[in-house]
């Protein structure tokens, strides 16, 4: 027993120290040194106060994207103001023979009379800018000269035209602008952008106040309200859950008997004011359309009589300004 | 200056009336409650001997609004206000507190002439508000006919729809053991009061049918041994067979005109549907197959028939055109469904559907859409519709030595199904059109 008791208490006694010497507590847990996220806290009202558009906005304009193509238009006007090339005839030349020449190759001519014949009609083309340019005096215009010259000029003003220097714009300046509207071959162009050299500052501020709006880029955009859905809380103050809340007061107390014939299309409006503590003022207004006459007049005294009844409303006093005013349509979409 | 001071008032006036528009809840409500509607009728008021006619009439109108399911009528006892004198108005007050949603007044009183003369008055109480008020000159023998009407005008003005009360029933009153049953046709207000019969019960009568626009009725009798379409005017109890055909004839019903009778005419076994002009007597065959086409049904413009047929082997729903083209089944559920018969609405098909053991009636559209179960059973069969195809009447034979059929009316909605008081048993109803 003795002997027993003594190997007991020795082994473990053997047994305690080896687990106090190797056996170790758990590591703790590695905490990541982070920083607290902000959180905002905000009430349901807020979240569920979303912006679903207007039932009846307008379409909103989509940017205009046309005008920035324009350009293929075409593009001879390129040396508009850079008095040096103008003058010379050469972009008439590269810019004529293009045209031409695809005319020429379209038709059913065979290959071997189109190559030698066609350059010299190429060459005789160039000639036509410059009839072109006399046509405006056709058109029995007053002052054929001047007018040119003011359509000439407003081709290089539409860029940031410089204030203090009367210097014509650089090339880039001409692009596509106001040739839509001027209808004019550029070599006319050309040629009277000579003129404008001569104009002061004030002339060209004063050409500048004339100018007509911008014919390329996107147009402004405004800020339009959206198309919204059928749900029209617009605006509404009154959170979703407020807005159940009233609409299940009066349809608790909206009567109607089921399976109405001709019920499709009708619809019940009743508009009424509230008072502060949810009773209503006054009398509501009720106007009902569509399904015959009968039915019509049937519903409306339902819509009439749920409103009357189940007033008055239970409604949070602080946002009293968004709801003194309500209208209910009243319809039974859902129940044929 | 002045000019200025308008424009900005104007301008401000304008500004305050779109922050008025903005601050507007707009809600939409697509479905309403469909509890019935708790209505009081008060006792009309009447002196010496039009006080029990007064209290009658006040009652059947009561029941007739109870009876059709969508109104609750409150219990005189709950009334704070008693009504001395209907031509005032009453305190609304007094019925919002019992929840009275619409309140009904009236007086029974004798002309000079004998006749009576019963006004009512019918009170929105949540609008403060009289919604009608008529009156009526009438015997004192018509005072149901009278109640009725009232009811029907009531039933209008609240749910948007003509109402049914002021109509009959024709049936066939069974009586006797189940092996050997007495069967007559009977005729009796749609609340089972003024039951009066039209045959003795020596013959066999079965499927009557009301004419649409006249005190006439068409069935089918086993007078004479073969079963043969009779033509019975309700006035002078005249009797006619319709056509003199070899075979039987059987499942009779009249065009919506009244001008025709369309039935089933069996031949070798095979049965197709004809009509016939009552004027002219002119016979038209409409179906020509070996099958059996039976219970024909116009649609309310006449312009098509929905019938039962066979031809497919199992008994089905058809509709063709009214001068017989373009058959088509319509019908395509599980089970079989037979007697027909096209809503007064015209937009749906109510039908006894045979499927699993028992006898069901439902209604489906009329392209055999959106097939409905309104009540099933041990053997339910025959509906027939109300005129203002609100509400279907049909028979249920109960099993056993001692079952027999009853009649009951169910609403389109599948509730409220109520049984109608007949003091025999009774099958085969038909619904009359609103009486003139």
């Amino acid at each position: 027993m003795k002997a027993g008791m003594l190997t007991s208490a020795a082994a473990h006694s053997a047994l305690i120290a080896f687990g106090a010497f190797t056996i170790t507590a758990p590591s703790a847990l590695e905490v990541a040194d982070v920083e607290a996220l902000p959180i905002e806290i905000v009430t349901q009202a807020d979240v569920t106060r979303i912006i679903k558009g207007e039932k009846d906005a307008s379409i909103a304009d989509r940017p205009a994207p046309k005008p920035t193509l324009r350009p293929q238009i075409e593009e001879p006007a390129q040396f508009i103001g850079e008095a040096d090339k103008d003058i010379s005839d050469e972009p008439v030349k590269e810019t004529a023979p293009a045209p031409v020449k695809s005319a020429e190759e379209s038709a059913p001519q065979p290959a071997k009379e189109a190559a030698p014949v066609s350059t010299p009609k190429l060459a005789a083309e160039p000639e036509a800018p410059v009839q072109v340019a006399t046509l405006p005096a056709e058109d029995e215009q007053p002052a054929s000269e001047a007018e040119p010259a003011e359509e000439a000029f407003k081709l290089p003003e539409r860029v940031p035209v410089p204030k203090s220097k009367p210097t014509p714009p650089k090339p880039q300046i001409a692009r596509t602008n106001e040739r839509k509207i001027s209808e004019k071959p550029p070599a006319k162009q050309v040629v009277e952008s000579k003129k404008e050299q001569k104009n002061t500052k004030d002339q060209i501020e004063a050409l500048l106040n004339k100018q007509k709006p911008k014919g390329g880029g996107a147009k402004q955009q405004k800020r339009v309200a959206a198309l919204g859905g059928t749900k029209t809380n617009t605006n509404a103050k009154l959170s979703q859950s407020e807005l159940d809340a009233l609409r299940g007061q009066i349809q608790k107390c909206f009567s109607v008997s089921g399976g109405m014939a001709d019920a499709e299309d009708l619809r019940v409006k009743v508009e009424f004011r509230l008072d502060e503590s949810g009773a209503l003022e006054g009398r509501p207004t009720v106007s009902a359309q569509g399904g015959n006459k009968v039915a019509r007049r049937a519903l409306a005294g339902s819509a009439k009589r749920a409103v009357l009844r189940c007033a008055p409303y239970k409604l949070p006093i602080e946002k009293y300004a968004d709801w003194a005013e309500v209208e209910v349509n009243f319809s039974l979409q859902d129940m044929l | 200056m002045m000019k200025m001071m308008r424009l900005s008032v104007a301008l401000f006036a304008g500004l305050m009336i779109t922050f008025s528009a903005h601050a507007r809840v707009v809600i939409d409500i697509t479905k309403g409650n469909v509890e019935p509607l708790p209505i009081a009728v008060t006792k009309f008021v009447g002196q010496g001997n039009e006080a029990k006619i007064a209290a009658d009439i006040a009652a059947v109108v009561e029941a007739d609004l109870k009876r059709s399911g969508l109104f609750a009528p409150i219990a005189q006892a709950a009334f704070i206000e008693k009504i001395s004198n209907p031509d005032n108005v009453p305190r609304f007050a007094d019925w919002k507190v019992i929840n009275a949603q619409a309140l009904v007044t009236g007086r029974v009183r004798r002309e000079t002439d004998g006749r009576l003369r019963t006004e009512f008055r019918l009170w929105d109480v949540f609008g403060s508000e009289q919604i009608t008020g008529q009156q009526y000159f009438t015997n004192s023998q018509n005072w149901r006919r009278v109640a009725h009407i009232i009811a029907d005008a009531i039933y209008e003005q609240l749910t948007g729809e003509k109402g049914y009360f002021d109509t009959r029933i024709v049936f066939v009153a069974e009586s006797g053991p189940k092996s050997k049953r007495v069967k007559k046709l009977a005729l009796m207000d749609q609340d089972g009061a003024n039951l009066r019969y039209l045959t003795n019960g020596s013959d066999l009568v079965l499927t009557p049918r009301f004419s649409p626009n006249r005190q006439e009725i068409t069935y089918m009798s086993f007078a004479g041994g073969l079963p043969r379409v009779y033509l019975l005017q309700l006035e002078t109890g005249q009797r006619e067979i319709v056509g003199n055909f070899p075979n039987m004839t059987f499942s009779p019903r009249f065009s919506p005109d009244g001008q025709r009778v369309i039935m089933s005419l069996q031949k070798d076994g095979n049965a197709n549907i004809y009509t016939m002009d009552l004027r002219s007597r002119v016979t038209t065959r409409l179906t020509n197959t070996a099958a059996i086409d039976t219970s024909p049904s116009y649609s309310p413009n006449g312009a098509q028939i929905v019938f039962e047929s066979d031809r497919g082997g199992r008994q089905q729903l058809y509709v063709m055109n009214a001068d017989g083209t373009n058959q088509r089944r319509i019908s395509f559920g599980t089970g079989s469904y037979s007697t027909p018969v096209w809503s007064p609405r015209g937009d749906l098909i109510a039908f006894t559907k045979r499927s699993g053991g028992q006898f069901l009636i439902g209604v489906m559209k009329t392209d055999g859409s959106r097939e409905r179960i309104l009540t099933e059973g041990y053997h339910n069969e025959g509906p027939t519709w109300a005129p203002n195809g609100r509400t279907l009447m049909f028979f249920r034979e109960t099993p056993g030595a001692t079952g027999g059929p009853k009649l009951f009316t169910i609403d389109l909605t599948g509730y409220n199904e109520q049984p109608v008081q007949v003091s025999s048993f009774a099958s085969d109803p038909a619904w009359s059109p609103p009486l003139d």
